[in-house]
């Protein structure tokens, strides 16, 4: 579909979000082309000066998103080794946030799609996951233990097996 | 339709979701302000209490889709299968992880034989009901097939129900409400309104449940194989095919048994393999 504003074709073209909280957020077109959403609405011609409405995405999160899809866009082709290597870092480094960000970057990122991010929320998620018994999990995620007790008994033995390679912790759950 | 128009659909279910959410808050202020007791009151008293009692996380709830993602992340990086320990973790945390694990992907069980021989497996698929694989079955869920009712609540209000409203409301969906996850719609979601419902609480329809076609032993070869029709070229425990599973048992026994010895003969003679999967 072609778009028909003047300047659509110019990849430097800003191209303006908004918040489902207001905020206004600017990016190049190029960044905001790694969201499957946001590429859409640029070439359905629905990317105006007023900026393309994010319902549910609040401005923290999305000013997260803009700064990744803006470093991804600018090393998007033809990385040397030491520019992906930093592209490493800087997502390691990125996604080195608390749970309740990761949280709103996994729901956001995924509401856009922005295949990356997802894939860097999700990792970082299982990452967190791993290796913690779900006493810690519940910690880690503030999550309410809503089984009965009945029924958690009922977990363990029959998880017993799972952890039979592994030292038994006292208690498993 | 363009993709052109299904965006103005949905820049117009922008409008009338903030319509609809105005006239939310203006009702709560109803509420607070003590002009109208009764219902509002009684809902916002609801809507208060309810956290109070249970401080739930967002975690417990993200979306299906999403943590079945976190799932797959956490079997590709087990590297101990036979433990899945993570996994087992994941499903002991709370409710809603351990329905999304036991119910949402095929289960794995164990065998007598250990790890190395045939596994079992049962794949509960909750968008098809069983009649679907019997002669002159439908798979519900086709968008003509849809019944708008049981989906008013999420759909009504973000669009003044034109005709072309159906084939964009997947689209529109993952626009307005990222949590809810449309494209796998549980069948016993929308049974209701497809199946016209039924107040004893009697569910006429079950879902389909798949389960692996048991292999042979083979006494030359010495190792279990199951007939792939020269598909399959690499032996793995890993290959199967699923079957649909042939008990008519209502749904409530939860681990079904292995059909008895004299019946599997019969039984896949009848049957058609509906998923086959193997290395080649």
């Amino acid at each position: 579909m072609a778009a028909a504003t003047d300047d659509a074709g110019d990849s430097n073209e800003m191209i303006r979000v908004v918040s489902s909280d207001g905020e206004h957020f600017e990016m190049p077109e190029a960044a905001a082309n790694l969201s499957l959403v946001l590429r859409h609405m640029i070439e359905d011609d629905c990317a105006d000066a007023a900026g393309i409405p994010l319902a549910v995405v609040a401005a923290k999160p999305l000013a997260k998103i803009v700064d990744y899809c803006t470093k991804h866009a600018a090393k998007s082709s033809g990385l040397t080794i030491e520019e992906a290597e930093e592209l490493k870092r800087f997502d390691a480094e990125f996604i080195e946030v608390d749970t309740d960000m990761l949280y709103d970057l996994l729901v956001a990122a995924d509401f856009m799609g922005v295949e990356g991010l997802s894939k860097l929320a999700v990792q970082r998620t299982a990452d967190l996951i791993k290796g913690k018994t779900p006493e810690q999990n519940r910690e880690t995620f503030g999550i309410v233990n809503d089984f009965t007790p009945e029924e958690e008994e009922e977990i363990c033995k029959e998880n017993e097996w799972a952890f039979q390679i592994t030292k038994p912790p006292s208690r498993l759950c | 339709m363009s993709f052109r128009s299904i965006v103005r659909d949905v820049r117009d279910g922008f409008g009338s979701l903030s319509r609809r959410s105005f006239e939310v808050t203006l009702a709560s202020l109803y509420g607070l302000t003590g002009h109208h007791k009764g219902k509002t009151q009684s809902s916002l008293d609801e809507l208060h209490d309810s956290p109070a009692i249970l401080p739930e996380s967002r975690w417990a709830s993200l979306p299906p889709e999403l943590l079945r993602e976190v799932i797959r992340r956490l079997e590709a990086d087990e590297s101990t299968w036979p433990s899945r320990r993570n996994v087992v973790c994941f499903a002991a945390v709370c409710r809603t992880w351990r329905e999304i694990l036991v119910l949402e992907t095929v289960s794995y069980e164990l065998n007598v034989l250990g790890t190395r021989g045939p596994r079992r497996m049962r794949c509960i698929m909750h968008s098809i009901p069983a009649s679907s694989v019997e002669p002159g079955g439908i798979v519900p869920g086709q968008p003509e097939q849809i019944i708008p009712r049981a989906l008013e609540d999420s759909f009504r209000s973000t669009t003044s129900s034109s005709q072309s409203f159906r084939s964009t409301t997947s689209f529109s969906k993952s626009i307005m409400d990222p949590s809810m996850d449309f494209n796998s719609a549980r069948f016993s979601d929308i049974n209701g309104s497809i199946m016209g419902g039924d107040d004893n609480g009697e569910i006429k329809e079950r879902p389909l449940v798949l389960r692996n076609k048991p292999p042979r032993w083979h006494e030359q070869l010495q190792c279990w194989c199951l007939n792939f029709r020269g598909r399959v070229t690499i032996a793995s425990v890993k290959n199967f095919q699923l079957v649909a599973a042939p008990s008519p048992h209502p749904a409530g026994a939860p681990t079904p048994s292995q059909p008895g010895p004299a019946d599997p003969e019969k039984i896949h003679q009848k049957i058609t393999v509906l998923v086959s999967s193997g290395e080649c």
